[in-house]
């Protein structure tokens, strides 16, 4: 294997993992602004400014958290996968395009989520 | 002692309600004693950019820091079958109610208690 074919077998790799496990997201360049709005409107109601003072400690923190999780949970609530009366009702009111994007916006959110043991 | 009597007063108030929610409230997380309820989650949410794969892969979320009633009322959920994942369902169900709410007491909360938890 020549260096050429190392790099872009590396290449092929970073493609790959930012995004075949997301192939909605990739799909099109995340309108963080157009999300950022909705959830000014909509999601900041219960899960605080940016995703980030919860108005009830049943209610997720969601900024900074996982973006592929995030469009997972919204999706999962859309379908009933996830069965939330609030959440449920709130995420099939979004479009596939718009789950996209609030994910985006939210997991780029500085907040406190970390990853412990 | 007082806490103590109203600990008891709220158990006795919830086991005469059949709601798992008021029985929820009942039981008072303790971190310390999560400690050793650890080892089901750290094998997925200890590992940075850990991606469960099935049925669908995404990354599995951050829970260290989040809504510590919010982690424990996932936890019900996965037992009741309101969420679907089938490893969180399987670790769900041997969980008891006192376990969910030690472990959110473990992993919930804000990251300065969260930091200090970790010493």
């Amino acid at each position: 294997m020549n260096s050429s074919t190392l790099f872009a077998g590396r290449l092929m790799g970073a493609l790959l993992s930012a995004t075949a496990f997301s192939p909605f997201v990739s799909a099109h360049a995340a309108d963080l602004s157009g999300a950022k709005e909705k959830a000014e409107q909509v999601c900041a109601a219960c899960h605080g400014k940016e995703g980030n003072a919860p108005v009830d400690p049943s209610y997720p923190r969601l900024a900074g958290q996982h973006q592929d999780y995030l469009r997972q949970a919204l999706l999962d609530y859309r379908s009933d996968s996830r069965k939330n009366a609030i959440m449920g009702a709130q995420a099939k009111a979004l479009t596939k395009k718009e789950v996209g994007d609030l994910a985006a916006y939210y997991a780029s959110m500085p907040g406190q989520l970390v990853v412990r043991k | 002692m007082k806490s103590s009597a109203f600990a008891a007063l709220v158990l006795v108030a919830s086991s005469l309600t059949s709601t798992s929610l008021l029985a929820a409230d009942a039981a008072q997380g303790n971190a310390e004693a999560a400690r050793n309820k650890t080892s089901m989650c750290i094998g997925c949410h200890g590992i940075p950019g850990y991606k469960a794969s099935f049925p669908t892969v995404y990354s599995v979320p951050m829970i260290s820091g989040q809504s510590p009633k919010y982690i424990e009322n996932a936890l019900m959920a996965y037992k009741k079958g309101e969420r679907s994942h089938p490893t969180m369902r399987g670790i769900a169900a041997s969980l008891s109610d006192q376990d969910m709410a030690d472990l959110a007491a473990y992993y919930g909360g804000n990251a300065s208690t969260a930091a200090a938890a970790t010493k």
